[in-house]
């Protein structure tokens, strides 16, 4: 009797630490938000005014850019999502039955961009896009094509971002289908020769269908993450040309921080949460324990 | 030897094929960080100047000099050094405490509690930025390196990371050393951590990278320049300065002194990076 309750008391301290944090400034802060999306709150001050659901009546009916940086969310997230993990997928295969000194190298330099600072990664592409002067201009122009204006043109501006991103990410992706393909075993491969399977059909029919499991963690993950993009947008165009390039984080921020509207930010907070909470759920449902690990 | 495992579509190109397809790709992935050094040691007359040189013809210092003249840049390096060194040391710290009792100790509550803990891995800190400036704000911690740090102490993510690896320490060697009188804290430091060294060095490449990187936490909480962290730094070393070409060699010194850490270190433990760094990627 006595031993139980030395080791409740114990267990109790041991997580104390951990539980104090998590609820002061993960859970509190979460319910904290719901309150403030009900009010008329500045930035500072103390003038707070409690307007019920107004916020999110004014958000979905009044406010034309909630419309256009959800539209710009799910354009990033899609064009995203689906590059990095096609790219990375295809990396992936190819370096597969390499030897492991080309693994090494290739892994090394593609997961680089993985660990740098993306602040100073935007600031390299910000750099390089620049029209004219810019590298990526210049090389283009030794092909003959006049490019466009990249980040400053609101055709472009959102492909250059994705264009970067996907730059970045591909080698991260590419080590998650590394994993993802050593735990595919041989006879799979042998039967299917024995079979008389070409290589198109092996990839197709036993390659594909056994990275599932890796092929939805690298999508859910990267979709949560493309939602919640913001060195990027906000250093190199800051939501321009126009509103081209403003993402759901981005307005939040804007919001919030510069035009004082804590209220409005903590609703579009919410709505943000949504829609990462369903990519969650979609992926715990389908998602058994881990395919790395 | 791994060729024969696989055999997909990839062993219908040839071996030569596939080196130029990666030789391409490394070219690709290098070219910004040697368009980045590049820029960082020319003049500003060689900046602006079209066509560019790649190598640059009269290479100069005279801009990493000037990094330091017109910011507070070792400031910024201690900043950020305060901030991710502390951060990652409670994050081991208490991620392993906790994972320790969910893993090892019977209480009541422990499923229930767990499941809390759980829960809050899918709350991303980014959609609380509005309620947790407010509770900072409240705190009178704006501007100070407890802003920076303390909310990211730890995360739902490495008290579950922890638990998964003390679950893979076999009973018995806890027992043993329950019998011989141990205290739970004994058992702790001296069964638990030295048990779970790998994990231990996964959650610290993970949790220093991201808090070394985070840019739109600090760019919330922090208020004068003597308290900006690196990323803050150089990104507003890039507001405050022209965004005429001219300063563009500055701004690639600053990103070049500021990626310089990560990259030596990342070269150095380049197995334990991936690791580290994939391993983390479970959590979401």
């Amino acid at each position: 009797m006595k031993t139980r309750t030395i080791e409740s008391v114990s267990a109790y301290m041991f997580i104390m630490p951990a539980l104090i944090v998590l609820c002061l400034f993960i859970i509190y802060p979460m319910f904290l938000n719901l309150y403030i999306s009900l009010f008329k709150w500045p930035l500072l001050g103390s003038t707070r005014i409690f307007v019920g659901l107004k916020n999110y009546i004014r958000i979905f009916s009044e406010d034309p850019v909630f419309w256009v940086t959800l539209k710009n969310t799910f354009y990033f997230g899609a064009g995203y999502v689906f590059l990095v993990t096609i790219s990375g997928l295809l990396i992936a295969v190819l370096l597969w039955d390499m030897s492991r000194f080309y693994q090494t190298v290739v892994k090394t330099i593609l997961f680089l961009p993985a660990v740098s600072m993306l602040v100073c990664i935007s600031l390299i592409w910000i750099w390089m896009y620049m029209p004219q002067l810019g590298l990526i201009s210049y090389l283009l122009s030794l092909l003959g094509i006049r490019g466009p204006a990249w980040l400053r043109d609101t055709t472009w501006a959102m492909p250059s971002i994705i264009f970067m991103m996907v730059w970045k990410d591909m080698g991260y992706v590419m080590v998650l289908y590394l994993a993802g393909l050593s735990g595919i075993p041989e006879s799979y491969y042998d039967a299917a020769k024995i079979d008389g399977a070409g290589a198109w059909n092996r990839f197709w029919h036993i390659t594909l269908p056994l990275l599932k499991p890796a092929s939805l963690f690298v999508v859910a993950t990267g979709t949560i993450k493309a939602f919640q993009v913001f060195a990027p947008v906000q250093l190199m165009t800051n939501g321009g040309p126009g509103d081209a390039t403003r993402v759901l984080l981005l307005h939040i921020y804007h919001k919030g921080f510069l035009f004082s509207r804590m209220g409005e930010a903590a609703t579009l907070s919410t709505i943000l949460f949504i829609l990462i909470f369903v990519v969650t759920a979609i992926q715990l449902k389908y998602y058994h324990s881990g395919f790395i690990t | 030897m791994k060729i024969s495992i696989l055999n997909t579509w990839s062993s219908k190109f040839t071996k030569a094929s596939k080196l130029v397809f990666f030789a391409t790709l490394v070219i690709f992935s290098l070219i910004p960080y040697l368009w980045l050094i590049s820029t960082a040691f020319k003049p500003t007359s060689e900046v602006v100047a079209f066509p560019p040189n790649f190598i640059p013809k009269n290479p100069t210092f005279n801009n990493i000099r000037k990094v330091f003249e017109v910011a507070p840049f070792l400031r910024f390096f201690l900043n950020s050094t305060i901030v991710s060194v502390t951060a990652t040391l409670s994050a081991l710290i208490f991620g392993s405490m906790a994972g320790y009792a969910f893993a090892k100790l019977r209480f009541p509550g422990r499923n229930t509690i767990f499941l809390i803990v759980i829960a809050t891995m899918m709350v991303p800190w980014q959609i609380t930025i509005i309620p947790l400036f407010n509770l900072i704000v409240k705190l009178r911690w704006v501007n100070s390196y407890q802003a920076l740090v303390v909310p990211k102490f730890v995360a739902g993510f490495a008290v579950f990371l922890m638990r998964q690896f003390i679950m893979g320490i076999p009973d018995e060697l806890i027992e043993a050393s329950r019998i011989d009188g141990c205290s739970y804290f004994r058992i702790y430091l001296s069964i638990i951590l030295p048990n779970i060294k790998p994990a231990l060095a996964s959650l610290t490449i993970f949790k220093f990278l991201s808090m070394w990187n985070d840019y739109l936490w600090p760019i919330i909480v922090v208020k004068t320049p003597l308290m900006r962290t690196l990323p803050l730094g150089v990104a507003l070393f890039f507001t405050e300065e022209s965004r005429s070409p001219s300063f563009y060699n500055l701004i690639m010194s600053a990103s070049f002194l500021a990626l310089l850490p990560t990259v030596v270190l990342f070269l150095a433990l380049q197995k334990y990076f991936i690791r580290g760094v994939v391993l983390s990627g479970l959590k979401g």
